[in-house]
């Protein structure tokens, strides 16, 4: 078949179609349509298609609703987690554990450790103990100097057992703490 | 209760939950039926259906401001089409130069008169085989009556691409059903019609 002639006329008969032509520009296309047989079979094409998708019709599935409303509740419930975990990602960066490569890591610890072997150590350096912490029984004897004081208070709310009142003493570097194995409950709750 | 989308918008934008079923009620089967003359598969249509108001349920402080939300939703379940073409490998480029667009063979009909079952399927055949940028603009044009500025918006286009688009389909359309429209197996009232419903 013969391809169209009138370029004007073949886009007139596509706003033809959709409902977009003037009125006054109906007649010169009815006259062409007469004359072209290439548009008369395009014009033919677009109504069958519309009358044929028209046939059938398409409606939502009923289950779909049940399961989009599954969908929103759960999109609800992680939109309400949500500021959660933002605020858990806004964590200070030394808090977070971050990935880095392997190769880095060990150019890191290589400059420190000949960093450590070149630089001059401190010129006096305080005597630190191999064992940094360390929680000591009560039998322990305390180390005490003339300055330390001792304070201890009774605690009369009931009776208890002689292990549970005995302190214990934690040693640190340049630190003894003192502290009660058992803590009364009154003191609990303030 | 509601006057229109843009009343049902501002109403749900206020915290009205009812006024967004109002809104799913009012457009989920035609963003289906979109969905699913695109993508050519009812479970995938749903799911695009589905992602397209959980994106409305997530843009509820702007639906108001959008002049059309019926639009807005065509737009959105457009991309949602055209993600889910690319994740299945069935697009292959999607800004494909109009003129090197492969002809589509005439349709393959069986003898005698077409059943209404196979007329529906002639029509699917034709849309499946149609590249998506022509696919889509039919589809909004003929299924869902959206004008040219409408059809531009949705996929963000301009106006006379909307208009070149829809005519290059239609000639595809017609070179597809020239068996049916030659009489080779004629439908049973194909030659009825005369003037466009539209």
């Amino acid at each position: 078949m013969k391809p169209c002639f009138d370029p004007h006329q073949e886009e007139a008969l596509q706003l033809f179609l959709d409902g977009e032509l003037l009125a006054a520009d109906q007649t010169p296309l009815f006259s062409h349509l007469a004359a072209c047989p290439a548009c008369r079979r395009q014009l033919e094409a677009a109504l069958t298609f519309r009358r044929m998708s028209r046939q059938e019709h398409i409606a939502l599935p009923p289950s779909a609703d049940e399961s989009f409303l599954q969908r929103l509740e759960e999109h609800r419930r992680s939109a309400a987690e949500r500021p959660a975990r933002w605020a858990a990602a806004r964590r200070p960066s030394l808090h977070r554990s971050r990935r880095v490569p392997l190769p880095a890591a060990a150019a890191a610890a290589l400059t420190l450790f000949v960093l450590g072997i070149v630089l001059p150590g401190p010129a006096e350096a305080p005597a630190t103990p191999a064992v940094p912490a360390l929680v000591m029984p009560a039998e322990t004897t305390a180390p005490r100097t003339a300055d330390e004081t001792e304070v201890r208070r009774a605690s009369s709310a009931f009776p208890r057992p002689d292990s549970m009142l005995r302190p214990v003493y934690v040693f640190y570097p340049g630190l003894t703490v003192e502290g009660q194995r058992y803590q009364p409950v009154a003191d609990e709750a303030r | 209760m509601y006057a229109d989308d843009r009343a049902r918008a501002q109403a749900f934008a206020e915290g009205d939950e009812m006024a967004f079923v109002a809104l799913y009620n009012r457009h989920k089967d035609a963003i289906y039926a979109f969905c699913l003359k695109m993508l050519s598969d009812p479970q995938r249509a749903q799911d695009a259906m589905q992602d397209t108001f959980l994106r409305a349920y997530e843009n509820r402080d702007r639906l108001p401001q959008l002049r059309s939300v019926r639009a807005w939703l065509f737009t959105v379940a457009r991309n949602g089409c055209l993600n889910q073409m690319r994740k299945g490998k069935r697009l292959v480029e999607l800004d494909l130069d109009d003129g090197r667009d492969e002809p589509i063979a005439p349709a393959d009909v069986p003898s005698g008169q077409l059943e209404k079952s196979e007329e529906v399927e002639l029509v699917n055949t034709f849309l499946q085989q149609l590249p998506p940028h022509y696919r889509e603009v039919l589809i909004l044009r003929e299924y869902q009556n959206l004008s040219y500025d409408e059809i531009a918006a949705v996929t963000r286009s301009t106006l006379s691409a909307v208009k070149s688009r829809l005519f290059k389909a239609r000639k595809k359309l017609a070179a597809y059903l020239e068996p049916v429209l030659r009489g080779d197996a004629p439908p049973k009232t194909a030659r009825t019609s005369k003037t466009p419903s539209a």
